[in-house]
């Protein structure tokens, strides 16, 4: 699957905002998609701890998607690497709408066995009628209005 | 691992090329910003063993100084490799759908093609037998000009409402 002769790497270390749900492409294929927050925190200039959040949409195939289905849980620590996707859809008006998600390649659990998803949960991610249908490797790659 | 404070991690390494201009703009109190669009093509294998092509079409914004330099430097076509973090915004669109776009706060872009400058002349390396404008990442990484965000790491809302033409 590797690709050649480019570079597209993104690791991600976060928690999971809900449980994974998975799912089956019509080809039989497991695929799940999760939301991971990335959060950092800083003191201002006036002394005062900020965080920020970050949300990030990562697409897991196949094994690893049904590994993830079965071990995670909202609140898991995860580490992922992969890469940055953009890809096309339509929504139900007709509307084709872009989305641009990490499709994993190295997962691993940060959480001991016994723990669980017992860390600590982000709160849910914003809530968005935006969600892209599953689907990332039959991206279309042409016409994005750049 | 679990007893240890691990940091959570948001990196990003991209190579592609840009797909227009940079825009550069100011903020209200004068902070350049520039904003451009990479294409990041990757080549695999399908199931039936042919080769495909797909590309990865993001956004990046840089701040500060590197703003300026991407300004400067980079063009429609300009090769770089764009380290730095993953960012998203949302907006509610005119018909009341929500619109969510992912893209890259830079830290560091790395310029893959040889000096050039605004008026199209190549300053630097004509005396090179190898100074060929060359757009492929691996052979001219290792010469690459190199630019680096001088930010404190500091922290910045990204909020178009309050951006100004400069």
């Amino acid at each position: 699957m590797a690709g050649k002769g480019s570079v597209n790497k993104v690791i991600i270390l976060g928690n999971l905002g809900a449980d994974p749900e998975l799912k089956y492409t019509t080809s039989g294929a497991a695929v799940t998609t999760l939301s991971v927050a990335t959060s950092e925190s800083w003191k201002d200039d006036s002394g005062n701890r900020q965080e920020r959040t970050e949300w990030h949409r990562v697409v897991l195939w196949r094994r690893q998607a049904e590994v993830a289905g079965e071990y995670l849980k909202k609140g898991s620590k995860v580490y992922f690497e992969g890469r940055l996707q953009t890809r096309s859809w339509d929504d139900k008006d007709g509307n084709k709408r872009y989305t641009t998600e990490i499709v994993g390649d190295v997962m691993t659990m940060l959480d001991s066995r016994s723990e669980g998803g017992g860390g600590r949960a982000p709160s849910p991610p914003p809530a968005s009628d935006a969600e892209a249908p599953a689907g990332g490797e039959a991206a279309t790659d042409d016409d994005l209005p750049f | 691992m679990s007893n240890l404070k691990m940091p959570d991690i948001n990196n990003i390494l991209i190579a592609g090329n840009l797909t227009s201009e940079p825009t550069l703009r100011k903020t209200t109190n004068g902070t350049p910003v520039a904003n451009f669009y990479v294409a990041s093509n990757r080549q695999f294998r399908d199931n039936a063993g042919h080769w495909r092509e797909n590309v990865c079409f993001v956004g990046v914004v840089a701040w500060y100084k590197l703003a300026d330099s991407c300004h400067e430097y980079l063009r429609k076509g300009s090769a770089v490799l764009v380290e730095g973090e993953l960012q998203s915004r949302s907006w509610k669109t005119s018909d009341g759908n929500h619109n969510n776009v992912v893209e890259i706060k830079a830290r560091r872009i790395q310029f893959l093609n040889r000096k050039e400058r605004t008026d199209g002349e190549i300053v630097e390396l004509m005396d090179d037998e190898n100074s060929t404008m060359n757009f492929d990442s691996r052979e001219v990484l290792s010469e690459a000009e190199q630019s680096n965000a001088d930010g404190d790491g500091g922290h910045f809302e990204y909020d178009f409402e309050n951006l100004s033409l400069d």
